[in-house]
C-alpha cells in the first residue's frame, strides 16, 4: 500500500496498534506489518517522529524501561489517545460505508 | 570499521537540531529500532551484515528522518523558551522594585528609574499572576498553549516574538541603569541588589538570545 495512501490514518493505525499494551517502535511497525498481511508496511522515517508528535499532543507516553540488558522506549496509550483512537475509528467506519456504498458495482447512482 | 549502524545514527545525530537530552533519547531510540530490524532480518534468515545493512535501508535517509522530527523538537524547545521567560520575567521585575527601594531616591533620578522605583503594586502582582498563568498553561497543557503543541509553527513564531522582546528589553534595561548611574549622586545606589538585578538581567538577555536563535535554527524545514 503506498504511504501515501496512509496518510490521513498514521495517527489512527498508530494508536490503534498500542491498543492492546505498550509497544516500543520497531514492535509498532512489525504489528501493523503482521496485522495487515504485508499490505500496511509504514516508512520507518515516519513511525518514530510520528510517535513522538503523539507523545507531544499527548496522546501516548513514552518511557525508558530495560529488557534483555537493553534500553528501550515503549509507547502506551494515554486516556486522550484511547478517547482520540473511539473517534478516528468511528470517522472511519463512516467514511469506508460511505466510499464502499459509492464504488459498489450495485451503487444506487442516479443515472445521468 | 564502524558499523553501518553507526554511521547512520552519527549522520542522524549531525542533522538533528533541539534540546540535547531529547535529541540524544530520540538517537538511543533509533539506535535501538535499527538493531530490532537487524534482528528480524536476521530471524528472516538474512546473514549478519546483510541483515545490517537492510535494517538501514529501510529506515531511510537519516537526513529526512532528521527533517521529520525537526517540527517536534522545534516546539519543544520553543515551549521550554516561554516556560523560562515567564518563569524569569517576574523574579527580574522583583529584583529590580527591591533595587531600587533600598537606593537612595532623594537625588536626581532618570525617568526610567523614577518607574523602576515607584511601580504601583498592581503592576508587580499582575506580572507575577501573569506569569504563573503563563507557566502553569505550559506545564498543564491546557487550553491557552494546546494550538502551541497542535501547530508548532506557531510555538516557534511565539518564542521567536518573545525571545527577542524579551532580550531587547532586558538590555534596554541595563542602558536605563547607565543613564541614572550617570546623573545620580554617587553613592547613592544600593551597590548590592543594583548589581544583583544588573547581572541577572545581562545574563538573561545573553541566554535568551542563544536561545531564540537556536529555536529558529531547529524550525527550519532545511537546515
Amino acid at each position: 500500500m503506498r504511504a501515501e495512501a496512509l496518510k490521513g490514518h498514521l495517527d489512527g493505525l498508530l494508536l490503534a496498534a498500542l491498543e492492546a499494551g505498550p509497544r516500543h517502535g520497531y514492535a509498532i511497525i512489525q504489528a501493523l506489518r503482521a496485522g495487515s498481511g504485508g499490505q500496511v508496511d509504514l516508512p520507518t522515517g515516519t513511525v518514530y517522529p510520528a510517535l513522538h508528535r503523539l507523545e507531544s499532543a499527548g496522546l501516548v507516553r513514552g518511557t525508558w524501561s530495560v529488557a534483555g540488558g537493553r534500553r528501550r522506549r515503549v509507547y502506551q496509550l494515554t486516556s486522550a489517545g484511547r478517547r482520540t483512537l473511539t473517534t478516528e475509528r468511528s470517522t472511519w467506519r463512516e467514511f469506508s460505508a460511505a466510499i464502499g456504498a459509492l464504488l459498489e458495482p450495485t451503487a444506487n447512482l442516479a443515472t445521468p | 570499521m564502524t558499523s553501518p549502524i553507526d554511521d547512520y545514527i552519527t549522520e542522524l545525530a549531525t542533522a538533528l537540531p533541539g534540546p540535547r537530552r531529547k535529541r540524544n533519547d530520540i538517537l538511543a531510540e533509533l539506535r535501538d529500532g535499527l538493531c530490532d530490524a537487524t534482528d528480524a532480518h536476521r530471524a528472516a534468515g538474512l546473514p549478519a551484515a546483510a541483515a545490517i545493512h537492510a535494517a538501514v535501508s529501510e529506515f531511510g535517509d537519516p537526513r529526512q528522518l532528521a527533517t521529520a522530527f525537526r517540527p517536534d523538537l522545534a516546539a519543544t524547545q520553543a515551549r521550554r523558551l516561554i516556560l523560562a521567560l515567564s518563569l524569569t520575567a517576574p523574579l527580574i521585575v522583583l529584583l529590580w522594585m527591591h533595587a531600587a527601594a533600598v537606593s537612595d531616591g532623594s537625588g536626581p533620578r532618570a525617568l526610567s528609574w523614577h518607574l523602576l522605583a515607584a511601580p504601583p503594586v498592581p503592576i508587580a502582582t499582575a506580572a507575577l499572576g501573569v506569569a504563573a498563568l503563563a507557566a502553569f498553561a505550559t506545564l498543564a497543557n491546557c487550553g491557552i498553549v494546546k494550538p502551541l503543541i497542535d501547530h508548532p509553527r506557531l510555538a516557534t513564531r511565539s518564542a521567536a516574538v518573545a525571545g527577542f522582546t524579551v532580550a531587547t528589553t532586558d538590555l534596554f534595561i541595563l542602558t536605563l541603569l547607565g543613564t541614572q548611574i550617570a546623573i545620580a549622586p554617587p553613592g547613592s545606589l544600593a551597590t548590592v541588589p543594583v548589581t544583583a538585578a544588573a547581572l541577572l538581567t545581562a545574563a538573561r538577555s545573553g541566554i535568551t538570545h542563544r536561545a531564540t536563535l537556536r529555536c529558529i535554527r531547529a524550525a527550519r524545514a532545511n537546515p
